[in-house]
């Protein structure tokens, strides 16, 4: 059961792989009708974009035809990496995306909203506990109070040493 | 503890730059209150960001450094002057952070002729109308080199060699870069047509000359005399022969009307008020006078110069309209 | 060589290489964090620091966090790195069988050994080896590099047509700048911030370092505890006669694979122990706690990072990521790596020999001694490490340019690093296909430049023509080898 549940996934994947790959052909294709012609050597910068671009296309379709017609989960693939065998047992996308997420506001922060960096990175390391760690109040002022200290030793590094202003 | 002994070479810049976070600091703390009379105020009221639209450690980068050095170790601007690397883009990323702040003489740009290049080759949306130019202070000129083994001693023996069999010999540029440009405005001036090979740095450029890949390259005469060993020049792009090299004549000296003389070109903001830009020039024309930048500059074999902004500005423009038609061949 | 060592003996650059390599052990030991993360990471740190300095902070790095994941793939069955994958079969088993200390002394004596064979071959061969280079024109710099995309693409994941996708995918993000060879912008679509092309760092920090942290932090706690090793670290002068032939031998396969550019340490690792294996009288102990195991991987993955600083030296071509960053260090001080380092900065190009060589005795003395402590560091609850390094990715990103513009790319390409790994397309040939393309394509295009068009001048250059066979032989030798393989079974099958 699991290992059909496995293939079905997989094949999924593979059927979402070959559609994006054969997106960005496209992009690819349609950016490169609008190079010059060839001028210094016979290729031109056209001739990588296109060649690039269909061979995205060949593979995304054999991607697809393999995801279609394949029954049998191949046995042999990747044997020799460890096998992480905790992995279905407790995993939890939800923490990844929470993560991904906070990453995201932060650097909008950052950027859009000209939030000062070391507020924000404060916040940011809280935020990260309660993700990471458990939700509770002590979690939030122990990360915090990292992240302030990150945050100091980060900008005194980058504007005294490096020139790098980080607001 | 540490972190500090990495950076001992740059004790001196560090230790500036920590003032200007002060100083910028404290500006901060005042903010937004202020921030309608400080307009008013005289120039410079905070630190001067310069920019370098390229990474640490370059020739426009070091020059950067050393004057605002000087010039704030002198005080003869109020403020400190700190530099900023924006790299990458042709130089679009350096504009766009320019633009990016308010054009009142705080946030400039030291950049050289290959403003110039990016705008004839129309890279980035930004031409010489987006500056108001504060001046240069001093440049430097190429030479063009062969192999020492090559089996001409002079420009014109090569010339000849190329007219009695064109494109039989290979010169190594980055296509669209100084060197392409520089070979170009010369190939059309004495009418000659080379075969290129890619070549994107002076390092590129000298190991494909030495390997046999490449029979001409252009190198910065600094680069020739430090690495050029197996090298000979055979013409020096600049107005007057170097004193470095006495042996190697101008292009202008063979007839042939071509000079390329790249200067540190300083920029602000076209809208820039004239307060500002000449309280600046008035400081560069101060550094580049000083003795210790003069001493670097001639060990650097780069000429110390200043030209104000109106005559660079136009120099630039002449320059521009040469190289539109090189690049018109180009494209 | 001399000078470079009297060079390289200022404290600052002691301390420096002291860092790099403690801070590479203890990164290298954390599951999930790796060398080249790590270097990707401190590089923003290194733009103002002496060229010297910077190079020799980075090589500790390097060589400290693949010596580092021999710890917990021993303790833990955890490789640290994918270098230390191999280490798990024989070194696991050991620890369940009470003899941790003997596996962790083996490994770490493994690595050292493997470190300096591969230097004897790094210091004595780069010299002539960049003399000679120096011939090399573009055909042969275009042909070589299409000899490294294409082994790596063939041979570090089992199913090619992935692999290849991989590479192509991460060639076709390379695309988009100003195109060397006309010096005009190329699939820009109009936007000034792509004039620059993608980042190398944002793109490697995000492909990495973020789908790495967003993968941690959905996995799940792990609960077990490692038993810490507890008396000292047993060795013998017995194990000069028992493992001194296989270090030998191991040394040499990590060293020459390591050479060979995009294939990486876990590669060079592989293929010692599976040598090993093969020349053994008793093969069968393999994977059950057998000390040679331990030995021949270990000796196998720091050995080949002295081969691939040789290709790096001598003709700038970077062996790997983590290579291609040091590459892009370099650069930023001005340094091109390539058949005139060793006239232009002698003191960088035998620099970095000496600190290779010196970093790994530092790796010695450091993971003799603190063996115990990195092995708890390397339990810091993951909550602890995965934010602040969240916070490094984000500034480190920034600070390239001083620029969010890169911090969007670092984080678009975190996210097409977890999609292709969802959908087993592997990782390393998206970079190096991404690192790499660039410079296959300028050179070709230089090439014909050159020739006037004429692409059979490659007849004329044995050298380039001696690459192209490679090349093709790698694309075609697994095919081959299955080929032969269903040849002998039908024959086995007609005997039966």
């Amino acid at each position: 059961m699991a290992n059909l549940r496995g293939q079905n996934r997989e094949m999924a994947a593979d059927l979402i792989l070959s559609g994006l790959v054969a997106f960005a052909a496209a992009v690819l294709l349609y950016g490169a009708a609008s190079l010059p012609p060839p001028r210094f050597d016979p290729l031109g910068s056209a001739a990588l974009p296109r060649a690039l671009g269909v061979l995205m296309l060949i593979f995304s379709a054999i991607i697809a035809v393999r995801a279609l017609t394949r029954r049998k989960l191949p046995d042999d693939d990747e044997g020799w990496v460890v096998p992480n065998e905790e992995e279905p047992r407790a995993a939890s996308p939800v923490r990844g995306l929470l993560i991904f997420v906070a990453l995201v506001a932060y650097v909008a922060a950052l950027d859009f909203a000209r939030a000062p960096f070391v507020p924000a990175t404060t916040v940011m390391m809280a935020v990260s506990g309660l993700v990471l760690h458990r939700v509770d109040w002590r979690t939030g002022l122990l990360f915090g109070a990292i992240g302030l200290g990150l945050a100091l030793g980060l900008s005194y590094v980058f504007t005294h040493f490096l020139y790098v202003d980080l607001r | 503890m540490l972190i500090r002994y990495c950076f001992c070479g740059f004790w001196r810049a560090a230790r500036a730059s920590a003032l200007i976070a002060m100083a910028v600091g404290a500006f901060g703390l005042v903010g937004p209150i202020s921030l309608s009379a400080v307009s008013a105020q005289e120039f410079p009221s905070k630190p001067i960001k310069v920019i370098v639209p390229f990474k640490p450690g370059g020739r426009t980068d070091v020059v950067a450094r050393l004057i605002s050095e000087k010039i704030q170790e002198k005080g003869w601007l109020d403020e400190a002057m700190a530099v900023v690397n924006v790299d990458g883009g042709a130089g679009a990323n350096a504009v766009n952070q320019m633009q990016r702040d308010a054009a009142d003489g705080h946030t400039i740009i030291h950049w050289h002729h290959q403003l110039l290049i990016a705008a004839a080759m129309d890279l980035g949306n930004f031409g010489l109308d987006d500056f108001k130019s504060i001046g240069y202070t001093g440049g430097g000129s190429p030479v063009w080199a062969v192999r020492e083994d090559a089996p001409f001693d002079t420009l014109e023996e090569l010339i000849a060699h190329l007219k009695e069999e064109p494109r039989s010999l290979v010169e190594a540029v980055g296509i669209g870069t100084i060197p392409h440009f520089v070979g170009a405005m010369l190939a059309n001036e004495a009418g000659f047509e080379t075969r290129y090979v890619t070549a994107n740095s002076g390092a590129d450029r000298l190991r494909l000359l030495l390997g046999g890949n490449a029979d001409i390259a252009l190198f910065a005469a600094s680069e020739f005399l430090a690495q050029g060993q197996e090298l000979k020049a055979l013409v020096y792009f600049g107005r007057e022969r170097l004193p470095d090299l006495p042996d190697v004549p101008t292009a202008t000296e063979l007839g042939y009307d071509v000079t390329w003389a790249n200067p540190n070109w300083w920029l602000a903001p076209a809208g820039t008020p004239d307060a500002a830009v000449d309280a600046l020039s008035s400081a560069l024309d101060k550094a580049i006078a000083d003795p210790e930048i003069v001493e670097y500059f001639r060990n650097n074999t780069l000429e110390p110069y200043w030209m104000d902004g109106e005559a660079a500005m136009e120099d630039a423009r002449k320059t521009l309209d040469q190289l539109e038609d090189v690049a018109a061949t180009i494209q | 060589m001399g000078d470079a060592f009297t060079l390289l003996f200022t404290w600052q650059n002691l301390a420096l290489l002291f860092v790099g390599t403690s801070l590479g052990i203890v990164v290298g030991a954390i599951p999930g964090l790796t060398a080249s993360m790590l270097i990707a990471l401190t590089l923003p740190l290194t733009f103002h620091m002496e060229p010297v300095g910077a190079v020799t902070l980075l090589i500790g790095e390097y060589v400290g966090g693949i010596s580092g994941g021999l710890i917990t793939a021993i303790l833990l069955r955890m490789p640290g790195t994918p270098a230390s994958i191999v280490t798990t079969f024989d070194g696991y088993p050991m620890a369940r069988d009470n003899r941790a200390e003997r596996a962790l002394a083996l490994g770490i004596l493994a690595s050292v050994v493997g470190g300096i064979i591969s230097w004897v071959f790094l210091a004595g061969m780069s010299p002539a080896l960049a003399r000679f280079a120096l011939q090399f024109g573009p055909w042969e710099y275009f042909t070589l590099v299409l000899m490294a995309l294409v082994m790596l693409a063939a041979l570090a994941h089992s199913s090619m047509v992935k692999g290849l996708l991989a590479a192509v995918l991460g060639m076709a993000f390379a695309l988009p700048g100003i195109d060397s060879s006309t010096g005009s912008d190329r699939l820009t679509f109009d936007q000034d911030v792509l004039l620059s092309g993608f980042g190398l760092l944002p793109v490697l920090i995000g492909a990495f370092a973020i789908s790495q942290i967003l993968r941690d932090a959905a996995a799940p706690v792990s609960k077990e505890r490692p038993a810490l090793p507890k008396s000292r670290l047993p060795v013998y002068w017995s194990d000069a006669k028992v493992h001194g032939l296989n270090m030998l031998r191991s040394s040499v396969i990590g060293t020459w694979i390591g050479l060979l550019p995009g294939i990486g340490a876990n590669i060079a690792a592989l293929m010692a122990y599976t040598t090993a294996k093969q020349v053994s009288r008793e093969p069968e102990r393999f994977g059950t706690g057998y000390e040679p195991g331990v030995v021949a991987g270990e000796c196998a993955n720091n050995a080949s990072i002295g081969g691939a600083l040789i290709p790096l030296i001598t003709m700038g071509i970077p062996g790997s990521v983590t290579e291609a960053i040091l590459i892009g260090a370099l650069t930023i001080h001005n340094l091109q790596p390539g058949p005139l380092l060793f006239q232009n900065a002698p003191e960088i190009a035998y620099g970095i020999i000496a600190a290779y060589l010196v970093a790994n005795i530092i790796m010695l003395v450091l993971m003799w001694g603190a063996v115990k402590y990195i092995a708890r560091v390397a339990q810091i609850p993951r909550a602890g490490l995965l934010g602040p390094i969240l916070i490094f990715c984000v500034v480190g990103s920034y600070a390239i340019n001083g620029s969010f513009v890169d911090v969007w790319v670092m984080i678009a390409f975190g996210i097409i690093g977890l999609g292709l790994e969802a959908a087993r397309v592997p990782l390393g040939p998206f970079v190096i296909g991404f690192v790499l393309s660039p410079i296959a394509e300028e050179q070709l295009r230089a090439s014909l430049m050159m020739s006037d068009g004429n692409f059979w001048e490659i007849l004329q250059r044995p050298y380039a023509l001696l690459f192209l066979a490679l090349a093709v032989l790698t694309l075609f030798w697994p095919a081959f080898l299955a080929r032969i393989r269903d040849r002998q079974g039908a024959l086995k099958n007609e005997r039966a």
